[in-house]
Parts: C-alpha cells; structure tokens; sequence
C-alpha cells in the first residue's frame, strides 16, 4: 500500500503528492491519514524517441481535482494509464490499492469517461447504462442504469439511440456509465466537451456532489475557467512534465501575477514610454519600431493606469494588446519558473 | 455477462449493409447451383462434378475465408477504430470471456452465412443424386469449421495488427491461394486444407483434391489453430493499450 501524502499549502513543488480534499486533507499532525486513492511514483511514458509523459508524481485523495494543461501535453496519457489502459514506460501508477495496469479488478473503483466521442450508436441510452451495469456484475442493471440517466439529467432521452443525440448528450450518456457502478474514482478525460452552458453547470455540480460523498474526481481539461469553476486542487501539466500542483488558487495567483507585456501604440510613444516607467505596475519599456513594449508584473493594475498615465501626459492612445494571453504562454510561465 | 457482450457484438456486427453485402456474396454459389440444375435437370453425375467445383473454388477458396475475414476482424476492428472498445474494456470482466463472446459472435454469423449457403447450394443443385447428400453435408461440414477457425484467426489478428484486413486477404489470397498450389508442406498451415479435410470425412474423399488432408489431420489442427489463435488473442487483450491521440 503507498503511504500516505503529506498535505500541502499552496503551490507546492510539482513532484509533491497533493493531499486529498476530503479525508486524507486533513490529516493533522498526529493522526494517520488515508492512503492517497490514486498514486503516481516517477511515472514517465515515452512512443520511441518522443517523451509523453515525463517522471511524472503526485498523490490523490477524494475531492475534485483538475488536470489541466494545453492539448497535447499528456493529460490524456496520464488519465489513460491510471485507468490501466498504458503501460508506465518507468514509474509505478496505483489505484485503489494496486498496480493499474492489467487489472481488470480495478473497473470495481473506477468509473471513466474517455475524451473519444463515440459510443455505441445503435444503443439506447439506457441500453448503453445497462450494459454497463451488467458487465459491472450488477444485480439490478435495471434500475442502476435509470438511476444514473436520471443524475445526469438524460432520464427523458433515455430510450433514444445514442446515434441521435447531440454531442452533449453523448457526453452526459458516457459520464452515465462511467458513474451506474458507484464507483469511488471518477476518471474523466476532457468531459464538458460538447456540453452548452447550462449542462455544464449541472456537470459540474454533479461531480461536485460526487466528491462531497468522499470520491475522488479527477477529470482534464485544457480550459482553465473549467477547473477553475470545479477544481479545488489542480495539476498543471506542460510538456509530459507536471509544472504545478496544489490548491487552485494559489496556482491562479501565479498565473496572474506573471509577468505580462503589451504592445501600445499611442501619438508620442517616447513620452508616454517615460511616463510609465513611474508607474509601480510597470516594471520595463522598450521603444521599437513604431510601437511601444510595456513590461508589467500586474495584468489588472497596469490596464487601470494606462489610461490615466496618458491622458495626463496628453497623450491619445490607439492601441492597447496584451502580446501573449493564451494558455500555453501561462503555462510556459509555469515551468520556468 | 458473455451474453451481454455477445448481443452488443452482434448488434453492432450485423449492420446493415455489411450484412446484405456478405449475403449477396453468400447467394452467388447458391444462384450458380440453382442455375445449373435448371439447365441440366437429367445429368447426376455433371451436377455433382459442377457443384463441387462451385464448392471448391467459390465457397471454400473465397467464400468463407472473405466472409470470416470481414466478421472476424471487424469483431474487435470496428470498436477499436472507433474507440468505443474502451466501454468495454474498462470493466471487471475477464478477458478471455470478452474474446470467447466476440469470437462466438463472429463464428456464428460466419459459419450462417457461408455453411448455409453451402448447404443451400448443395440441396438445390444435388437433391436425388447419388452421392447428393453426402456431398453437401461434407461440404457444409468443411465449410462451418473452416469458417470457426478462420474467425478465431481473425479475432486473434484485428488484436495483433491495426491492419487485419489487409493481412487476412494477404493470408487467403497469398498464403492459401499462391504458396499452397507451389509448396506442398503448406497445407499444414492453410485453414483452407482444414476445411477439405473435413470434408472429405464424410466420405467425400478423394473427390476434391489427391493430397486433401487425412480428415483425423485436418480436425486435430483446426482445433489447435482455433485455441492458439484464441490464447493469443486473450494475451493481446490482457496487454491492450489505447492509441495515443494527445
């Protein structure tokens, strides 16, 4: 059996098991804490000469957590061996208790929503519920699979063929059966795919009750405001290497409080450039090619002020753009750091 | 729980078109028979000589080894592609009984379409010649466990290559078609040599071919060739890992 994770205060070093939000958080000084559900020790996986997933650790507990991380950098690799479906090239991945891989015993524990979109197109939705209920050696498939169409808000589609619902719908007929067996893992590989708004939202609060009941969720997504909305601990995953791990929102504040750089073009750069240098937000100018760099260590405090620092100086502005917002910058901003 | 995914399999192994357009293959020695009996009502022994070339050539050569190849690597094959396998396979079940349950499956629609065929053939074409009977139950015979073997193979390889299809038709066409006319040891390897060994056991013998395995031969490696094919495909399946997209 793994040992127990160390509970963990803010951002913590990416190798570091996370603690649980439920039970094993809040193991206090003194008292022995549950063993981590799902555990990952030095895990990498490489296809030939290309690395996926780079020594890879951290440990789970019940409570949401967030995998989050651009497109294409592992999350599904991850979420693909810890439900036993790779093998580690280097590592150990343990679920409930035991090796992942070729463990068959392990869908008991597990529920999993893969990122693919089909699903068996000429079942109904029930039918698609109740074999997995079946297969999951339950004695009343039946009423198993109503039960999980009714949570996921599917009860009245339910004798539809899947091939007639929309993406959504197939979404929520997947999260269906991952979830008719109970299980106390809840793996989902990018799950709000497809789902507008409002089916978002009852997702969210789905797995949200899920892990109030003491399961572990664990899902990815490469949207921050989705973990942000759901995660109350999240992995940042860049590159096959897990950049960051631990509470959300310390992470957020280190996404925030990167540096940012904007691109300003206003009637008179070079006075608008000294100007701004006597701003606090504002930490580095470059005048260059009929344009103006503006380096800032706070994204909110240097667009309040720019304005102001302008019309002071009698300066009209033309064009205020932050140069590099996407994700992948931020995340970027992760690993080097 | 076989049952269940024995259902699931078939459902989505007998799609429409696939099942029309292997059944039309399926009607063709059917219609040959029944054509040929018509022009010749009186000749026993021209029917029976005709429809055991049919049988031979159409039925045992391209018949059954197509319509096994087609069911039997699209078992596994077409949730593979489509990444649906995955509901399956994330399930205590164990792993021999989803190949059992999906090698049924494709035996079953496999040993219906072509043994019925050739049955069908059979009765049509040689009802009331001497040796009518006799040869169409031979036939169906060789043609039915020629078609469980060849989908046990076939199961086995749609989990070894992302490309079974091609390598079963490289398998029929090549191996069985090219190489068995030139090298006689062959045979031992050719679930085709099975199937006419079968045959031949019920006294069919001599008809078809001189070198037609001994049918005692033939049955004892069809059985072997069916439970290696089998245990390789439960290895394959224990190992199974999912293609990488991310």
């Amino acid at each position: 059996m793994p040992a127990p994770p160390a509970p963990a205060a803010g951002p913590v070093p990416a190798d570091a098991p996370l603690p649980g939000n439920g039970a094993a958080a809040g193991s206090a000084p003194g008292r022995v804490a549950a063993a981590p559900a799902i555990e990952l020790r030095s895990v990498s996986r490489w296809y030939g000469n290309v690395v996926a997933v780079n020594d890879v650790s951290f440990g789970l507990g019940p409570g949401v957590t967030g995998l989050l991380g651009p497109n294409g950098a592992g999350k599904s690799t991850l979420l693909h061996m810890m439900s036993g479906f790779l093998r580690p090239s280097a590592g150990e991945v343990l679920v409930a208790g035991g090796r992942a891989w070729r463990r068959p015993a392990l869908y008991r524990e597990v529920g999993l929503v893969p990122e693919r979109e089909a699903v068996y197109p000429f079942l109904t939705g029930f039918e698609f519920a109740r074999f997995n209920a079946r297969l999951q050696g339950l004695r009343d498939a039946d009423r198993a699979a109503g039960r999980a169409m009714d949570m996921v808000d599917l009860g009245e589609a339910q004798h539809r063929p899947i091939g007639t619902y929309s993406k959504g719908m197939r979404q929520r007929a997947k999260v269906a059966g991952a979830l008719v067996h109970d299980p106390p893992i809840l793996l989902l590989d990018e799950p709000f795919n497809g789902m507008d708004p409002r089916q978002r939202l009852a997702m969210m609060e789905l797995l949200r009750q899920m892990a109030a009941e003491g399961r572990t969720v664990l899902f990815s997504s490469h949207i921050l405001e989705e973990v942000e909305r759901l995660a109350e601990q999240v992995l940042v995953i860049v590159a096959g290497r897990l950049a960051a791990s631990g509470d959300f929102r310390a992470i957020r504040k280190l996404m925030t409080d990167r540096p940012h750089t904007f691109t300003v073009e206003s009637s008179d750069d070079r006075r608008l450039a000294a100007a701004l240098l006597g701003e606090p937000a504002v930490f580095g100018v470059e005048v260059s090619g009929g344009s103006l760099l503006v380096r800032s260590a706070d994204f909110s405090a240097f667009s309040r002020a720019i304005a102001g620092v302008a019309r002071a100086a009698d300066i009209r502005l033309f064009e205020v753009l932050p140069t590099d917002e996407s994700l992948e910058s931020v995340f970027s901003y992760l690993v080097e750091r | 729980m076989i049952a269940e995914i024995a259902r699931v399999t078939a459902r989505q192994l007998l799609g429409r078109r696939r099942t029309i357009l292997l059944a039309l293959l399926a009607a063709i020695p059917v219609l040959l028979a029944a054509i040929f009996r018509l022009a010749n009502p009186g000749s026993s022994r021209a029917l029976e000589g005709f429809t055991e070339s049919v049988f031979v050539a159409l039925v045992v050569t391209l018949l059954m080894p197509l319509v096994a190849l087609v069911f039997g690597t699209a078992a596994f094959g077409a949730e593979i592609e489509d990444g649906t396998v995955i509901y399956l396979l994330a399930k205590p079940v164990p792993r021999w009984a989803v190949v059992l349950a999906k090698w049924v499956v494709a035996a079953v629609a496999a040993v219906t379409l072509s043994a019925g065929a050739t049955l069908a053939a059979g009765l049509l074409s040689l009802a009331g010649t001497p040796a009518g009977l006799e040869i169409s139950i031979g036939y169906t015979a060789g043609v039915a466990a020629g078609a469980v073997v060849y989908a046990a193979v076939f199961v086995a390889l749609s989990l070894v290559t992302g490309r079974a299809l091609i390598a079963g038709l490289v398998y029929v066409l090549v191996w069985e078609g090219a190489l068995a006319s030139l090298f006689e040891g062959i045979r031992f390897l050719s679930i085709r040599q099975y199937a006419l060994g079968i045959a031949d056991a019920t006294g069919v013998g001599g008809r078809i071919t001189s070198d037609t395995l001994e049918p005692a031969t033939a049955v004892l490696l069809a059985a072997v060739a069916t439970v290696v094919a089998l245990v390789v495909a439960v290895r394959r399946l224990r190992a199974f890992e999912i293609p990488q997209a991310d």
